[in-house]
């Protein structure tokens, strides 16, 4: 009888060995560490699918691996998705999990890492509570009950495996995992499980002003991207390579994490980055809490500064070969703005310096405004509606201002001057009088030439004298015209009527004529015929000559 | 009415009622011995106020948080030995616990602009709080009216509380982040204590030669530092009115 039961037993055994060595030989469709025991799964061919299957299926009825989550695929209506973790004696293997396709209850696909080989005695000589006070001791502060540690085997990197008391720690500064070796005490591994880390610090602009700003943290250092909103902002530190620049915008390269401005201990000393990101960010805040759109174009994309393209100390050598880089600002497309770097202290033009341009929120709000515009009335950069595109980024950048900081005439004050506050003293472009400026604000005075596009940065001053006068009233200088404007308590109605105007209603190919039209037609939308608003604008345009 | 009025009205009742009793009638030995069980509430000295902050989006956040502090239950053991004529001594051990609420009112920084926080304001439940006392006494027992019995007693004590403490606030915010809610506390248990005093009258209406019914009113006072986290301190003053009815047994 009991010579039977051996000679069962070791048929048994020998079964079961035999079940192990098949089981535990490679199947294709997996990839296997040598010596730590990690298979891979990735099924591709039929003959992988259906060995996986029949094993995983046996690992579900012995309990080997435990059903976590079956969803229904919202894309197809026919799959099904599993996802399993696998136990050893009972103690989930930490990492070791399935996931399945099922196609009508047929499998389509498997992907998972198994861990083989785990010889771990599944019973903790320390139990939790004890696991708490060891950890509790190497913080140095008490670790709250509540905070249930995992019982886990944890397949170590250098090969083997450990069981492990798991805990994951919430703190202000980050959230961490920490393995505890249920045996001896000691920490096993431990982790960092933030994600990102989005990270509020401070910035002092291109003025000394200083800013919140909104970045990342990453290995130690903060990096211009802005996590809290819902775009990506990146803002990119050129480092002076106009070579560098150049490419990107052409597109034979891209720019990496490693090209994001960034800081060593999150207050941001570099002006010009800090403005652009953070003014970026205004922008953003002004077109969604004013007029709820999401970004540039209303689905949030993404949004790309380029700083200090060239070095000031460079000027002599790029000058004539990256103007733009030194003097100007520009819109790229596809939400890529470019800010020059302004020039020498000793260098001036027309009698102005130029610093950063980042500096000046009007002309950020500006560049981006372009953006708007690419994405909704795409307005053609000639001519008259060349014009008026280069105007909706002039008034929208000046409502930028006002809406962030208090009306005056001075640096980080709102007013009707575009770039006062890098383009000193004045700026480039007046609103309320663009004949300061040499600019029109008549239509009879319309530029008529080829340059400039036919004049886009010369006739908006007809357009940005409407705005202004639809606001603030006055009489035009060159038509003598009294307008009665709605007032600076007021503004957000103008401002939305050209929002809407020019983001609605006008075609590509508009002129001047249209944006009348199209700016009556939207206070009418908005505040009913023969409103304040309609009558403003109405006697505005007719104020700088557009009928 | 404060518990302080209504704990000197009561012990000036308790007083009056107590010396007009040999008056009225023979005067009996006193008991040397008096065992007590008493069940009944504690109405705390006062709500707890706290007050903390932190760094949040480069200012400061600053946390308010209120407990008020409602009737208690309260088990109360004592005993005492008559050592010389009246005079005599005493050990009590008063032990209350409950769930209070804190109420958290936190001013959060905004994530983009300076000088411009959110209010948040919410409750938290569950708040867990209990306390011990070991009240030693020195008791002046009143000859006794028949079957009428009062006990006089004062003297230090010893109170331990343990209380959750609220260390943070998780607020849920979205962007523009304008406004924020409160998404809840984070707690900690901390435990303290301190030496106070007590002070109170014991009752016993004895219905068989050794056994009755007693009433006590006590109140007990101890000034706690509870230190919730590294640097914070939550004062908080343990004690209160406490009052019971249950077995007496003299002898």
């Amino acid at each position: 009888m009991h010579g039977g039961v051996r000679g069962l037993s070791a048929t048994m055994v020998v079964v079961a060995a035999l079940a192990v060595c098949l089981v535990t030989q490679p199947i294709h469709g997996q990839v296997t560490e040598g010596g730590r025991g990690r298979t891979t799964i990735r099924t591709q061919t039929n003959a992988e699918r259906r060995a996986w299957t029949s094993r995983i299926d046996s690992m579900l009825r012995s309990g080997e691996l435990r059903l976590r989550q079956t969803r229904e695929d919202p894309m197809l209506p026919d799959r099904t998705h599993e996802r399993a973790d696998q136990y050893y004696r009972g103690v989930r293997v930490f990492g070791g999990d399935v996931a399945r396709q099922l196609r009508g209850g047929t499998t389509e696909s498997i992907f998972g890492t198994i861990y083989e080989g785990i010889t771990v005695d599944p019973s903790p000589a320390i139990d939790e509570d004890r696991a708490r006070e060891i950890l509790a001791s190497r913080l140095g502060h008490e670790i709250d009950d509540r905070i249930a540690p995992e019982l886990v085997v944890l397949p170590l990197d250098a090969g083997g495996y450990a069981l492990t008391w798991r805990f994951r720690i919430v703190a202000r500064a980050d959230t961490r995992q920490y393995f505890i070796d249920a045996r001896t005490g000691a920490t096993r591994l431990e982790y960092s499980d933030r994600k990102t880390q989005a990270a509020v610090g401070r910035a002092t602009g291109v003025l000394g002003d200083s800013k919140k700003i909104s970045v990342r943290g990453a290995s130690g250092q903060f990096q211009a991207r802005d996590d809290l909103r819902p775009p990506t902002i990146e803002t990119y530190d050129m480092k002076g390579d106009p070579v560098r620049t150049d490419n990107f915008l052409n597109g034979r390269i891209n720019l990496s994490s490693s090209d994001l401005g960034s800081d060593s201990d999150n207050d941001w000393t570099d002006g010009a980055v800090g403005d652009a990101h953070i003014y970026a960010g205004y922008t953003y805040d002004y077109y969604f809490k004013r007029f709820g759109r999401k970004g540039l174009n209303n689905a949030d994309i993404r949004m790309q500064n380029l700083v200090h393209p060239v070095r000031r100390s460079d000027f002599e050598i790029y000058i004539d070969d990256y103007e733009d880089f030194f003097v100007n600002a520009f819109y790229d497309g596809g939400g890529v703005m470019v800010y020059g770097e302004g020039l020498p202290p000793n260098v001036t033009v027309g009698g102005q310096t130029w610093d950063f341009l980042s500096g000046s929120l009007d002309v950020v709000a500006h560049e981006l405004s372009h953006g708007v515009t690419e994405y909704s009335s795409n307005l053609i950069y000639r001519n008259e509606s060349g014009a008026l595109n280069e105007s909706f980024s002039d008034i929208m950048g000046t409502s930028v201002e006002f809406f962030f900081q208090p009306a005056g005439n001075g640096t980080l004050l709102a007013d009707y001057l575009m770039g006062e506050d890098v383009i000193r003293p004045g700026g480039l472009r007046s609103m309320s009088d663009p004949g300061s400026f040499g600019d029109p604000d008549h239509y009879s005075k319309r530029f008529l030439g080829s340059a400039d596009n036919g004049g886009v940065h010369i006739n908006s001053g007809i357009s940005n004298q409407a705005f202004f006068l639809a606001i603030e009233g006055g009489t035009n200088r060159t038509s003598g015209i009294a307008v009665q404007g709605v007032g600076g308590a007021n503004r957000e109605q103008m401002e939305k009527v050209f929002y809407r105007a020019f983001t609605q209603l006008m075609p590509a190919n508009s002129t001047f004529s249209v944006a009348r039209a199209a700016t009556i037609q939207a206070a009418r939308d908005l505040y009913g015929a023969n409103s304040a608003a309609e009558r403003a604008v109405t006697a505005a345009w007719t104020a700088v000559g557009v009928n | 009415m404060t518990a302080h009025a209504r704990l000197a009205t009561t012990l000036a009742a308790a007083w009056l009622l107590a010396s007009a009793a040999p008056a009225m009638a023979q005067a009996a030995k006193p008991p040397r011995f008096m065992i007590g069980v008493s069940g009944g509430i504690q109405q705390a000295a006062e709500d707890v106020s706290d007050r903390f902050s932190f760094a949040k989006n480069v200012e400061t956040e600053n946390v308010d948080v209120k407990y008020p502090m409602k009737p208690w239950g309260l088990i109360d053991l004592a005993a005492g030995y008559r050592v010389w004529k009246n005079i005599g001594v005493g050990v009590a051990v008063s032990a209350t616990s409950g769930k209070g609420e804190a109420d958290v009112t936190a001013s959060v920084p905004h994530p983009f602009f300076f000088n411009q926080p959110r209010t948040v304001t919410g409750t938290e439940s569950d708040i867990a709080h209990s306390e011990t006392g070991v009240h030693l006494q020195l008791q002046y027992v009143i000859p006794a009216t028949g079957k009428l019995h009062f006990i006089l007693e004062g003297g230090p004590s010893w109170v331990n509380v343990d209380h959750e403490v609220v260390t943070d606030v998780t607020i849920t915010e979205s962007y523009p982040y304008d406004t924020a809610a409160f998404g809840g506390a984070v707690t900690k248990s901390t435990k303290a204590s301190a030496l106070g005093f007590n002070a109170g009258i014991d009752v016993t209406w004895l219905f068989v030669e050794s056994v009755g019914i007693g009433g006590i009113v006590r109140y007990t006072r101890a000034d706690i530092d509870l230190k919730a986290v590294e640097g914070r301190t939550l004062s908080m003053k343990a004690g209160g009115l406490q009052g019971g009815v249950g077995i007496r047994v003299l002898f």
